[in-house]
């Protein structure tokens, strides 16, 4: 019900906004995006420096191998820059390389429900419920589509088998610590090479438990090496854009708007709120406030709130 | 990433013989799909490759929102095997089910950006 109440160019600006978020923790972790206390603002930071370079390598050896449709291109390309990385200083040997894995004490059971009901933490309950529902929708029906599951009209029959796993693992997974657990589009790959049947999850489900056993060599993997896979997806996640009719200044502004104010704020939340907020207002500028259903308008009462309160001194 | 291609989705025109079905090939209908033990096998382990960066990049996101790495990239395994198994077992599907990007990302940046603890968000 709430999807239907958001309208269009914010759910496909969702993915812009978060891929540029995404992106920017990829470019800070590699050190090419630092904080210029001087001028007050982001700045290029040392392209030259080790952490940098491994990035950019990391980064082409990701993009030329993906696009060779290489099984395991972002892995193959994290593992090459942490190799690099060794003789660079930046990535650092562990003492072992086998190892039982750390226990999940410091991150288990640390929920406090309650707190979450807050207005200025309503944006995030959004993204939340936004970003598990499409991404779990979107993945279905591209990877069920792949698979030759859909019916002539589009329709997946027993989609809400995924569904009910999906809910499932979201609701177990912040018990531990991991939140927003989803079926994942990377699915795509086995489905290409034939999978079709919850025999190939099996197998991968299991060559993940056994990564466990590695978890020093997981461990030792630096930022740096796995900022390449950041950047990559998260500028892969503007292709949604497209779909937004940019010219028109009352759907574009608040798609792009919603994209920068996520940036500038470094603040997904306060992003999506002034998206909806200038979406409501450009609408009623424009002439065209009946465009706008009576659902949007009611939640913009506690979103104005939430931006005052993010977005004014006190 | 978008992939032009659709691979048809083969009748079982080549089925085994559902006599001589092994437990694997009646519980998860492989002929009905047109797939094998081998295939399943070949693409379980392309899916695991795919995915496996973010067994790294996930714990590396929450840590970065002050969770301990250790102890979260166990937790991360853990749910992708969880997940997954659920999926094979429940909706019989080739879909692998772990944390995504973009929701461990709200997570760590919304616990550094407040200072509150990481765990209302869920």
């Amino acid at each position: 019900m709430v999807a239907q109440l958001i309208p269009a160019p914010i759910k496909l600006g969702l993915s812009a906004a978060l891929g540029g978020f995404i992106a920017m923790l990829g470019f800070r972790n590699a050190g090419m995006v630092v904080a210029n206390t001087r001028v007050n603002a982001l700045t290029l930071g040392d392209f030259s420096s080790h952490g940098a370079i491994l990035t950019l390598i990391g980064l082409a050896v990701a993009i030329a191998l993906r696009h060779r449709k290489i099984p395991g291109a972002v892995l193959l390309a994290i593992i090459l820059a942490t190799l690099i990385g060794l003789p660079l200083g930046v990535t650092k040997l562990p003492q072992t390389f086998f190892g039982l894995p750390h226990g999940m004490g410091a991150v288990t059971f640390k929920l406090n429900p309650l707190a979450a009901l807050r207005p200025s933490l309503l944006p995030y309950l959004f993204a939340f419920f936004a970003a598990e529902f499409f991404s779990t929708m979107g993945t279905t029906l591209a990877v069920g589509d792949k698979a030759g599951m859909l019916d002539e009209r589009g329709n997946m029959p027993g989609i809400n088998g995924p569904f009910v796993v999906d809910s499932c693992a979201a609701t177990i997974g912040p018990l531990f610590g991991v939140p927003a657990m989803t079926a994942l589009i990377e699915s795509a790959t086995g489905v290409e090479v034939g999978g079709r049947t919850g025999l190939t999850s099996i197998f991968t489900a299991f060559l993940f438990l056994a990564t466990l056993l590695f978890s020093p060599l997981i461990l030792m993997i630096p930022k740096e090496a796995t900022a390449p896979a950041l950047i990559l997806v998260g500028l892969s996640m503007f292709a949604n854009l497209r779909r937004i009719d940019l010219g028109d200044l009352t759907e574009g502004f608040p798609a792009i708007l919603m994209v920068l104010i996520t940036l500038f704020s470094n603040n997904f939340g306060t992003g999506i709120a002034a998206g909806i907020l200038s979406f409501v207002i450009i609408k009623i500028l424009t002439n065209r406030a009946r465009e706008v259903s009576l659902g949007l308008y009611l939640l913009t009462i506690p979103l104005l709130y939430f931006f005052w309160t993010v977005a004014t001194k006190h | 990433m978008p992939h032009p291609e659709v691979l048809p989705y083969s009748a079982p025109k080549n089925a085994p013989d559902h006599r001589t079905d092994s437990l694997l090939e009646r519980w998860f209908e492989l002929g009905n799909r047109g797939t094998t033990v081998r295939i399943e096998v070949f693409a379980g382990t392309t899916t695991f490759m795919a995915a496996a960066y973010l067994a790294v990049v996930i714990p590396g996101i929450l840590a970065s929102g002050g969770m301990d790495l250790a102890a979260v990239t166990t937790s991360t395994i853990v749910m992708f095997f969880a997940g997954t198994l659920g999926m094979a077992l429940y909706a019989n599907l080739p879909f692998v089910v772990g944390p995504g990007i973009g929701g461990a990302a709200i997570v760590a940046t919304t616990r550094s950006h407040s200072g509150r603890a990481f765990s209302f968000c869920c």
